[in-house]
């Protein structure tokens, strides 16, 4: 299974991206990882992963309408493509796949 | 709370973010930037809210945002560096003929370039191989002479041992003399000439390595003699020499080997193949030698103690002279430092070891190869940025294509640079093709393996970029200037475009070539006035003879057996080689003036017999010459020469007395100026003075008819008084000759660059001249239509030539005198230079520009207008 290899912090990039349905972009993502994650999240290695995510196909973005906020400047709102869907949803199958192989007896339950 | 004004993220920060960040990322970024740092400044203070802002910025300076550093960058895009591969390779086809003009140009310049270059680092390489060299010194010596300093490279043995105690600076002193003698090993007897003694410590200054032997040992003790491995081979054949006994001058003394060295290298500034040990010496040189310090038989050479300073040491020479070496004082002897690796370009002693080289030439030879290369790029720029005319339309359909000029300079320096590569190759595979014979001209041992040394290689690596920049940087400007809509639309661009630079650029082409051609003529003429001047005697068919072992009492057996031979008009007999150098020098006092102990007054002093002034038919202008008549002339007669008197001031020198070492000798005679030494020296004011003693050569005047059989004779009677050495002689014509061979020699390299650099010039207006024939091809036709005549079309192509020429011949002329007066100004015997020099080398460089240019003129001119009108 090697095409839709995700990184942990892309996994989650995006899972975020899905929560935020609608109203992902740059800030909005950073703001419900630290929130959900309780972690500091940077602007740099956020957006670099965003662009290498849209580059890969696993998200698409689009220009929303600019606001008085942000010195005038537009956001850009991220979405998970069908593409990033699909990748995510297998690295949960193999997680899953992970989980479900351990012996009860392992965890001590 | 600051106001809302106030509350804004750091400019420059902002600035820096949008100048480095992609510029598809920006906006949205930027966004998220200013969002979050107004949340921080409303939650915490501004100042923090501006470093977290600064932080940010800084981590977001990473690949994934940046803009890509090198935009549409040729290199990158590998499809289109192939294609200007393609293209250059296309157009190579196409145009042949310039083509092949350009890279043969380029490749005589770098070939040319090469070769100097192989020979003035060959020139710089002398002695630098010896370890430590920057603290090995000569000392060498200076004697006042007539209120000059007359320099010296060697020193006498005692003058060595002095300094060795005096001076701590000093690491290690050691002693070689020259020497020459008969080795004999077995039936193997040769008169060897490449011998010396040298102190023990030889090896420790210099690091020439030795095969066998230990480098401390091997010159320790009596009777002991290093040799190289090529006399090993010569001597013992295969066998180890090691330990093995030459017999030496026919059983004076007994030497064995004791070490093994290789063969000096050729960029040493001595090349020995004996060195013999300094106790030897001690024991086989008469006494004299060792204790009297005016006998200068010794070269000393010098290593400092690290971190002693020889100009220090240099200041203290002058007490060092006058507490020590009595009878010297510092006013009249002097001792200085010569730095090891400067000895053989920069120092021009008297007695020098071996004729060394002249950093001058290398100047000289620098210039030159640096004006070849101008003149070869100078070739390029013009020939490509002519021809790019052709290719407006080319470029045109690529700007429209959405070319920019960056990638049409990029385009045209990858041609500039394949064809300078192509050019680079020829010019290595022509230079390992003509070095044998370069090395046999230049009298050099440079082997093909020197163009693959780092160094060298480097230069090789660096030099198309290099050239193929400076080159090609010019005509890919230009072409990538041009404006697609003109260059669509109009089907024949003017040309215009660059047109006073390429005018300029020729004109540099005439003004070196010119300059040279004028060079060359006053080199030319001053080795000819060398060669030709009259020397007060007459040198034709005059055969010296060393006298070798000749009893000296039996030199008037000799003299009356050789005039016996009727082909035999006269002989006569000197202390010294004539041409040569007038070695030996006196201090004398004079009837009517005072002697001047700052000025120390001196003159040469040439012993010879009755008959040698009129052998050499030297001309006596006052008194008498040396005659037998006269029984007093052996003991107190001298004559004196013209220069000796003018030295004197003396009106009427005949009978007039001067005294040598005490002993006082009447003036009976008056002779000419004659030239005994070269032509490099001036005629000093010498003494002529009988001394049947001290003679060592003799000259015979022979017949013209039949020289072979004289000479014969001539050697038949020396046998007769000489055994135990060959006969050999020489003609002192040739002699003379002989002493413009350096001369000669940088005649000869000097015209063949010349030539080469005019080729060169030739071919770039040839070039050139097609190019503007092509140009004019309608403007040709309509005026052959209109009546002009051959002639007239023909001048019309050629007269923009011979304008640039003559204004190239303005500039050429004061510069050219300028730095030939300065090279003429070092000879003390020189002609003037002329106009006519300068005038002949225009002329010539008329005519052969109009040679090169009009072939290509009238072809042009001859064309049918019905053609040339036609073609659309």
């Amino acid at each position: 299974m090697g095409i839709y290899r995700l990184g942990e912090f892309e996994e989650i990039v995006m899972l975020t991206v899905a929560i935020l349905y609608g109203d992902a972009y740059g800030i909005a993502i950073a703001d419900e990882m630290e929130k959900r994650l309780n972690r500091k999240v940077s602007i740099g290695s956020l957006q670099t992963v965003l662009r290498r995510l849209e580059k890969k196909g696993y998200l698409s973005s689009e220009f929303g309408e600019a606001t008085q906020v942000r010195g005038g400047k537009r956001k850009r709102f991220f979405t998970v493509t069908n593409f990033g869907k699909k990748a995510l949803e297998e690295v949960k199958e193999e997680r899953l796949g992970l989980w479900n192989a351990i012996p009860k007896i392992a965890f001590g339950n | 709370m600051k106001t809302q004004k106030n509350i804004s993220p750091p400019r420059w920060l902002l600035r820096f973010f949008r100048w480095y960040c992609h510029p598809d990322f920006a906006e949205d970024i930027e966004g998220d930037l200013c969002e979050r740092f107004a949340r921080n400044a409303a939650e915490t203070s501004l100042r923090k809210a501006r470093w977290r802002f600064g932080v940010e910025v800084l981590l977001l300076f990473r690949p994934g945002i940046i803009r890509p550093i090198l935009k549409n960058h040729p290199f990158i895009h590998y499809g289109m560096f192939k294609h200007h591969f393609k293209i250059a390779f296309r157009l190579f086809k196409k145009e042949t003929t310039y083509s092949l003009i350009n890279i043969s140009g380029l490749a005589l310049g770098f070939t040319c370039c090469l070769l100097i270059g192989l020979f003035i680092k060959d020139e710089l390489s002398y002695d630098n191989f010896h370890q430590d060299g920057e603290r090995i010194y000569r000392v060498a010596s200076a004697y006042m002479r007539e209120a000059k300093w007359e320099p010296y490279s060697s020193n006498s043995w005692l003058t060595g041992e002095k300094i060795k105690t005096q001076f701590g600076e000093i690491e290690q002193l050691v002693r070689i003399r020259e020497r020459q003698e008969i080795v004999t090993f077995g039936d193997k007897k040769f008169d060897e000439q490449r011998l010396a003694s040298a102190d023990e410590n030889f090896f420790e200054i210099f690091s020439f390595p030795l095969i066998s032997g230990s480098r401390d040992e091997a010159l320790k003790g009596p009777n002991k003699v290093v040799i190289s491995k090529s006399i090993a081979e010569k001597y013992f054949g295969n066998e180890d020499a090691m330990g093995k006994v030459l017999d030496m001058r026919d059983g004076a003394y007994q030497l064995q080997v004791s070490g093994i060295m290789e063969d000096m290298p050729p960029n040493s500034h001595f090349h020995f193949d004996f060195l013999i040990s300094g106790e030897t010496a001690r024991q086989i040189d008469p006494e004299a030698l060792f204790t009297n310090v005016g006998w200068d038989s010794q070269y000393l050479y010098i290593k400092m103690k690290k971190g002693s300073d020889p100009l220090t040491m240099e200041s203290l020479f002058p007490d060092f002279v006058d507490n020590h070496l009595a009878p010297f004082t510092s006013g009249i002897f002097k001792l200085f430092l010569q730095p090891l690796a400067d000895i053989h370009l920069r120092s021009h002693n008297g007695l020098e070891i071996e004729p060394n080289g002249n950093i001058t030439h290398v100047y000289i030879f620098s210039i030159i190869a640096l004006f070849i290369l101008i003149i070869a790029c100078v070739n390029y720029m013009n020939l490509t940025t002519a021809r790019s005319l052709r290719r407006a339309k080319e470029v045109g359909m690529r700007k429209v294509l959405g070319a920019n000029q960056s990638n049409l300079i990029g385009q045209f320096l990858i041609e500039s640079f394949i064809l300078t590569c192509i050019a680079i190759f020829i010019a290595i595979g022509l230079t390992l093709l003509i070095l044998p014979e370069f090395n046999e001209f230049a009298g050099k041992e440079i082997s093909g393996s020197v163009l693959f040394d780092p160094t060298i290689l480097t230069i090789l690596l660096i030099s198309p970029f290099v050239i193929a920049f400076l080159s090609g940087a010019y005509p890919s400007f230009i072409l990538s200037a041009f404006k697609p809509l003109n260059t669509l639309k109009k089907p024949n661009p003017t040309g215009k475009s660059g047109l006073s630079l390429r005018k300029g650029l020729v004109v540099l082409q005439f003004v070196i070539s010119i300059g040279l051609i004028a060079a060359t003529s006053i080199v030319f003429e001053q080795l000819g006035y060398l060669k030709n001047k009259e020397l007060g005697i007459n040198k034709e068919l005059l055969v010296a003879v060393p006298l070798k072992t000749m009893l000296r009492s039996q030199l008037d057996g000799f003299k009356s057996e050789l005039l016996a031979n009727s082909a035999i008009t006269r002989v006569g007999v000197s202390n010294m080689k004539m041409p040569g150098w007038i070695s030996n020098s006196t201090y004398y006092k004079a009837e009517g003036i005072p002697v001047d102990e700052e000025i120390r007054q001196s003159m040469k002093i040439i012993r010879i017999d009755h008959d040698f002034l009129g052998t050499v038919e030297a001309e006596i202008v006052k008194g008498r010459n040396f005659s037998k008549t006269f029984p007093s002339d052996m003991t107190s007669s001298i004559i004196l020469n013209e220069a000796a008197i003018g030295q004197l001031g003396w009106e009427d020198p005949v009978g007039k007395w001067i005294e040598l070492s005490e002993q006082r000798f009447e003036v009976v005679g008056l002779v000419k100026d004659f030239h005994f030494e070269s032509l490099h020296r001036k005629i000093p004011p010498t003494i002529f003075i009988l001394s049947p003693d001290w003679l060592n050569w003799a000259y015979v005047k022979v017949d013209a008819r039949n020289i072979p059989a004289t000479v014969g004779h001539i050697e038949s009677v020396y046998s007769k008084f000489v055994t135990d050495r060959e006969f050999s002689y020489s003609f002192v014509d040739e002699d003379v000759a002989q002493q413009y061979q350096a001369e000669e020699k940088f005649t000869e390299v000097f015209t063949i660059f010349t030539i080469l650099a005019i080729v060169l010039a030739c071919l770039g207006t040839f070039g050139l001249v097609s190019f503007s024939a092509e140009q004019k091809t309608k403007e040709i036709g309509i005026r052959k239509v209109l009546g002009a005549s051959v002639g007239s079309v023909t001048f019309l192509l050629i007269k923009e030539f011979v304008i640039l020429l003559l204004v190239a011949s303005l500039i050429a002329w004061p510069i050219t005198y300028y730095f030939m007066n300065g090279w003429i100004e070092a000879f003390i015997y020189r002609t003037n230079i002329e106009i006519e020099a300068f005038i002949t080398a225009t002329i010539l460089a008329l005519l052969i520009a109009i040679g090169t240019t009009g072939f290509r003129a009238m072809k042009a001119a001859l064309a049918n207008p019905a053609q040339s009108l036609r073609d659309e």
